[in-house]
């Protein structure tokens, strides 16, 4: 084989690899998710263990609403105005609360738009948040326990008493 | 050519490796979740709050609940608690999001050096309130006030009361829904209050106008329409429409009856008399009939009216031996010339029947209604501008240079004006002509009330509240201020006007209103749980909802004629029939893109104008769908695509109002024509009301053709269609 009709074949076969395959791994890539908080060192486990804070005193919609909530900058202010507020991660939340802005926290569990998933239906039926969580008390950094996705709802679900009415499609899919 | 394995790898490989290092970018944070500041005290994150308020879309005071998430609106539905339209909206109210939403929203007060040359500079909310004190304390006397019929009652009466402290004249209320649906002229007709019908338990309607499209009160009309339809033990009431073009009431009709234009009255009258010489209905209607109905030849009106007398004599014989008929009047007959007599012509006819319309309830002490000016009170104000009586305009919720005919000299006498000054919050073709805009929030998130249009029977008062906070708050501007804030912070600084308007905000004024009504259906033993029920439930209306009470009017006999013409016969050979779109309504529709784009219910056209002609005249004069016309009356003229309609009457075109704007937002400016150009200042022969629906025109063509934005099919439509 010629010199240039390898050249020739080097660049056809580099362009083909750019434009079928290299979206695809760019996507594979850019999709694997990164659970860093804009306020890096806010801390799961602090809160929990060492402050000993319940899960709905921040998320307090669980028991009462479709999602559990974030808490607001303002719930966060009322504790953080006096604890530890000298410490750097407090002052920069502090910098949030004065200028009025909202934290843009990184959403660790996404479930898609068809599936509805009613919080309050779940916590009301007994269920602790760690079932599906994990043990969020033991993390800094909180990544998801499991993926959501059918199956797993289904495996609660089967097992219920009322299971026949637990998995009806339009339990989830209205 | 030949390629080795070899060569086949090392070009994978370095295809695969160039791609890895292309697609090697950090992490992306894929998802965020913004958490409010300071959330509001009710808000649950994920569980929507629906917030009870009243329509500003229409003048009718629908209303309306709307469903807030995490602090925006996002659907707006009617009230199901609301006694006027119970749960129930037309299109222009849930459309309203879009005016909430408007791209073209200014975002604080704007000014102009040269009205008209759409040069606004941005100006902070502080100093164009202190300009505009300065200016009203200046002109004295020499203010005046323009509001439409949509402005909230507390603001009707702040204009007022603001009128009279510095003895300016007083404010007019005159838009193009006080214009086109005539509102002086059936009041006049009708002992002074809007005539309002309950059809519910009617066996038979006689309709003289659209009154379940375009009217006063559609959404009432359509509730009430529901019942008329679906009453106890399968009765179904029968409706009959008088009118030369079918209209959304015509279509659900079970009888269209194309009368002549401007010859309405005339059938009417006829059938009254038709009741009295063949004694239909028994003898106390008959009788009744004989009284009122004064003498016609039959035949002579039905051939001029052109219908045949047979069919006048079936109707009248229906209408007469119904249970309980009910005449509607309103509509192009109420807009003519002889408008007034035209109406009691059609109220002679509920006269015989024994039935009237609805009481007007009671208004309680410190409740104000938007009561329409007439006409000729928009002209005398429009003459006092033109002789430089008036140093400072505001213009409220109205936008008369577009609204009003050319003939009625409005932007002609804004040159003579020192300081105009608008509240819209788009720049529209009134406010292109202001030295200052200062936009007022949208009714959502605003305070106010209405005291709804219909008379039904039972005072409705239905509130306003904000349902978000105000959409722009630029710092640049600073706070924003609403209309009624601004009028009592200018009050502060003219001590005749502080101890009429002694509130501190508007809130003020509103809860002081409210507390001092006397207990409602929701009840409330202080006035503090008033205000809270008030707002909870939408409004204050009385507890009992007993049968509304009708009152049946004095009337004397009413011996009609036919409408004369606005322009000669043997030149402007149709009459022109215009009409308020389901979609635009008075033309504040064309503005918001879900209403341009949702298709007229009898034409399916969509962002245009458009001119409805006979499929008989169309062929006459070689028009086919799309050709573009010229449409002249003696006022003016304008152009617009034909669209060939069977349901209109040969000697008859008809067009709808709301577009051809000049500005009002990027959606509605330059789209079709505006028909308001084809009429005159003309008024009725009570010198009160504006002649709107007796011009005539002549119709050509252009040459130019367009594909019509129709979403229906009118391929071989026309097949089946013998001339």
């Amino acid at each position: 084989m010629s010199r240039p009709t390898r050249v020739w074949i080097t660049v056809i076969g580099l362009v083909v690899l750019l434009v079928f395959i290299g979206p695809f791994i760019f996507g594979v890539l850019a999709s694997v998710p990164n659970y860093e908080q804009p306020i890096v060192e806010f801390s799961h486990k602090r809160h929990v263990q060492n402050a000993g804070i319940d899960c709905l005193y921040c998320h307090s919609g669980a028991t009462r609403s479709p999602v559990s909530g974030i808490p607001s900058v303002e719930k966060c202010m009322g504790c953080h105005e006096h604890v530890l507020s000298g410490e750097a991660p407090i002052v920069k939340l502090q910098e949030y609360w004065e200028n009025g802005e909202p934290i843009s926290w990184t959403r660790v569990y996404q479930l898609p738009r068809y599936v509805h998933y009613p919080h309050h239906v779940h916590v009301s039926a007994g269920l602790n948040c760690e079932t599906c969580h994990g043990n969020v008390g033991e993390m800094d950094i909180v990544t998801p326990a499991q993926i959501p996705n059918m199956g797993w709802c289904i495996r609660c679900h089967q097992g219920e008493e009322n299971a026949v009415e637990l998995m009806d499609c339009l339990n989830c899919h209205y | 050519m030949k390629i080795s394995r070899r060569d086949f790898i090392k070009v994978s490989i370095a295809g695969a490796a160039s791609t890895v290092l292309v697609g090697c970018q950090p992490n992306q944070r894929y998802v965020e979740l913004e958490p409010y500041v300071v959330p509001p005290e009710e808000a649950v994150a994920g569980q929507a709050t629906w917030y009870a308020t009243t329509c500003g879309m229409t003048p009718a005071g629908n209303g309306i609940i709307v469903r807030v998430m995490n602090g925006r609106a996002v659907k707006i539905e009617g009230n199901p608690e609301h006694p006027l339209n119970r749960g129930k909206l037309d299109a222009l109210g849930q459309a309203g999001l879009q005016l909430l939403y408007h791209p073209d929203r200014l975002h604080g007060p704007v000014v102009q050096e040269t009205p008209g040359r759409r040069e606004f500079k941005p100006l902070h909310w502080n100093e164009a309130v202190n300009i505009l004190a300065e200016n009203v304390k200046r002109a004295g006397a020499g203010l005046a006030i323009w509001a439409g019929l949509t402005t909230s009652g507390h603001l009707v009466d702040l204009f007022k009361r603001f009128a009279k402290a510095t003895d300016a004249p007083a404010p007019v209320f005159y838009d193009l829904y006080a214009a086109l649906h005539s509102y002086d002229a059936l009041a006049s007709a009708c002992g002074g209050a809007l005539p309002t019908y309950d059809i519910r338990r009617a066996d038979l309607v006689f309709a003289f106008g659209d009154f379940l499209g375009s009217g006063p009160n559609p959404v009432y009309y359509g509730v009430q329409f529901g019942a008329f339809r679906g009453q106890a033990l399968g009765k179904r009431g029968y409706l009959a429409q008088f009118e030369p073009r079918m209209s959304i009431t015509g279509a659900v009709a079970d009888r269209w009856v194309p009368v002549k234009p401007g010859h309405e009255a005339l059938a009417a009258g006829a059938m009254a008399r038709i009741i009295a010489e063949e004694g239909f209905g028994g003898a106390e209607r008959a009788a009744r009939a004989g009284e009122l109905a004064p003498e016609v030849d039959v035949a002579a009106v039905a051939e001029a009216c052109d219908l045949e007398a047979e069919a006048l004599v079936k109707l009248a014989r229906a209408f007469a031996e119904a249970a309980n008929p009910v005449a509607i009047p309103g509509g192009a007959p109420a807009g003519a010339d002889n408008g007034v007599e035209a109406t009691k012509a059609v109220q002679i006819l509920n006269a015989i029947a024994g039935v009237g319309p609805l009481a007007p309830g009671v208004i309680p002490p410190g409740i104000t209604p938007t009561t329409p000016s007439t006409f000729a009170e928009a002209q005398a104000l429009i003459e006092k501008m033109q002789n430089g009586e008036v140093q400072t305009l505001l213009v409220y919720g109205a936008n008369p240079v577009y609204e009003l005919p050319e003939a009625a000299g409005f932007r002609q006498a804004l040159n003579k004006v020192e300081t105009v000054v608008s509240f819209s919050p788009i720049i529209d073709e009134t406010a292109a002509w202001a030295h200052m805009v200062l936009p007022e929030r949208t009714y959502l998130e605003g305070w106010g009330y209405r005291v709804v249009t219909a008379n039904t029977g039972r005072t409705i008062i239905s509130s306003r509240q904000p349902v978000v906070v105000p959409f722009y708050q630029d710092e640049a501007t600073g706070p924003a201020y609403s209309t009624g804030d601004v009028l009592l912070t200018i009050a502060r600084g003219i001590p005749d006007a502080i101890a009429a308007l002694p509130w501190t905000d508007e809130v003020a004024y509103l809860k002081q209103m409210v507390g001092a009504l006397p207990a409602g259906a929701y009840g409330g033993s202080d006035p503090d749980t008033r205000w809270a029920r008030y707002l909870q439930h939408g409004g204050w209306w009385p507890a009992e909802d007993a049968e509304p009470a009708a009152s049946i009017m004095e009337l004397a006999p009413v011996k009609v004629k036919a409408a004369a013409s606005q322009g000669e016969a043997n030149e402007y050979p149709l009459y022109l029939h215009v009409y308020t779109p389901v979609m635009l309504g008075d033309g504040r529709g064309a503005s918001l893109p879900w209403l341009q784009g949702s298709p007229d219910p009898m034409t399916t056209m969509t962002w245009r104008s458009w001119v409805e002609i006979n499929p008989q005249t169309a062929h006459n004069m070689g028009i086919k769908d799309g050709d573009i016309l010229k449409v002249t009356s003696p006022y003016g003229s304008i152009e617009a695509p034909a669209y060939v309609y069977p349901a209109i009457r040969p000697d008859t075109v008809a067009i709808p109002a709301g577009q051809g704007h000049l500005d009002s937002g990027r959606y509605a400016k330059n789209r079709g024509a505006n028909v308001i150009d084809l009429l005159g200042a003309t008024t009725d022969a009570t010198g009160e009301n504006l002649a709107w629906s007796n011009v005539r025109v002549k119709v050509e063509r252009t040459g130019e053709t367009i594909n019509l934005p129709i979403f229906e099919d009118k391929k071989g439509a026309q097949e089946h269609l013998h001339f």
